[in-house]
């Protein structure tokens, strides 16, 4: 499981060559996994960490502090890290994301 | 008994080469329309050949059984000799579910007025080939009470205006309402319970090669006494239903999730609660005058 730990990365499949599509709606966001062909509904907060992941890999912290400054976020990045853990958490348990 | 029939429904053209003959005239009367527009088209590519026939000449007389044959391929076990036509419906659905991958196929049925197209999806005993039923005779365009079809070039709903599969309880509200429209004898202890089939309307048959764009999808379900409710559906939420009841959204891989987001963008989504059929009439026709 994913632990609060500067040093771990986490990244989608999708840079093994497997598709990963995200599509983000009001409330929530659904998920193609191209490898097992399930798709999934997910939180809107998992939708935009997702994307971020598909590209190279990132840990916590990095995840953190790109969604307060993209999105302005007023609040304090330990609670925002914790929802971030939460999410990341719940990729994993779908195995849309893995660490490296 | 040797039958060489030839049908097209929306863009397949089947032939029947063998069929029980007690059930020829039902099947004939039930797709008299495609028959006859078939024959225009009898050199047309065959998409199916189909034969439902006695698994052996003794399973005529002893126990009698029939099979159902795609080319020479027989997907099911046998059934009982007085399912034959049910069997033909649910084998020509099998056909279309598992070789038809041109379209992305969804488990609802399916019907149009003027510019509006709805989905309905919805599981057994909802009531939603009841509905479909009661809207066709009402003059909405029956596109199928099975499987609705998308195409992926252009997001169009593709019509089948096969007969609609009516079970159990909803026979006998159908044959008191539609009046009209011709049925099926009944077919006893099927694995559905007891069913018939309603033909499609002229109507349906003739503008059978008219496509649409999904706007609408509407999830159905009956309930004695109820009050129509309609509820607003998130899209998310409609996607996940949609692509729960398609037969082969895996097999077109990220294309065919792709189309099935385009079909919810396109398309209001809504639950649809109801029990008195005067009711749903004045919603689905308050759809199709907002257009």
């Amino acid at each position: 499981m994913p632990e609060k730990n500067n040093h771990i990365k986490y990244i989608s499949p999708s840079v093994k060559g497997f598709s990963v599509y995200v599509k983000e709606y009001d409330t929530s966001a659904v998920v193609y996994d191209g490898r097992s062909g399930d798709i999934h509904r997910v939180n809107p907060l998992c939708g935009l960490l997702l994307p971020l992941l598909i590209d190279q890999p990132m840990t916590i912290q990095d995840l953190t502090s790109i969604l307060i400054d993209q999105y302005e976020i007023d609040a304090k990045p330990d609670r925002v890290q914790d929802e971030v853990l939460a999410s990341l958490r719940y990729l994993q348990s779908l195995e849309l994301v893995e660490t490296i | 008994m040797e039958l060489n029939l030839h049908l097209r429904t929306g863009p397949f053209h089947i032939a029947i080469e063998e069929f029980e003959t007690p059930f020829v005239e039902d099947l004939q009367r039930l797709y008299h329309y495609q028959i006859a527009a078939s024959q225009a088209v009898k050199n047309a590519f065959i998409d199916f050949r189909i034969s439902v026939k006695a698994s052996s000449f003794l399973r005529r007389f002893y126990r009698p059984q029939v099979s159902f044959f795609c080319d020479t391929y027989q997907p099911f076990y046998p059934l009982p000799y007085s399912q034959t036509l049910p069997m033909f419906e649910w084998g020509f659905n099998w056909c279309i579910a598992t070789q038809a991958h041109q379209f992305l196929q969804f488990h609802a049925a399916g019907l149009a007025r003027d510019n509006v197209m709805v989905i309905m999806p919805a599981p057994p005993g909802s009531g939603k080939s009841t509905l479909t039923a009661a809207l066709m005779h009402h003059g909405w365009r029956l596109f199928s009470d099975e499987i609705v079809m998308i195409r992926p070039t252009d997001g169009h709903a593709v019509p089948l205006a096969r007969p609609i599969n009516l079970k159990n309880d909803s026979i006998d509200i159908a044959q008191n309402l539609f009046t009209g429209n011709y049925f099926s004898q009944r077919f006893q202890d099927t694995h559905k319970g007891t069913v018939a089939l309603m033909a499609p309307s002229r109507t349906s048959v003739d503008l059978v090669d008219r496509t649409q764009i999904p706007t609408h999808i509407v999830f159905p379900r009956y309930e004695a006494g109820a009050r129509l409710e309609v509820t607003s559906m998130p899209q998310a939420e409609a996607l996940m239903e949609l692509v729960t009841n398609s037969f082969n959204y895996h097999m077109l891989g990220e294309e065919g999730v792709k189309l099935a987001m385009d079909v919810v963008d396109g398309c209001e989504c809504m639950h649809l609660k109801y029990s008195d059929f005067d009711d749903v009439f004045c919603f689905f026709d308050s759809l199709a005058n907002a257009q």
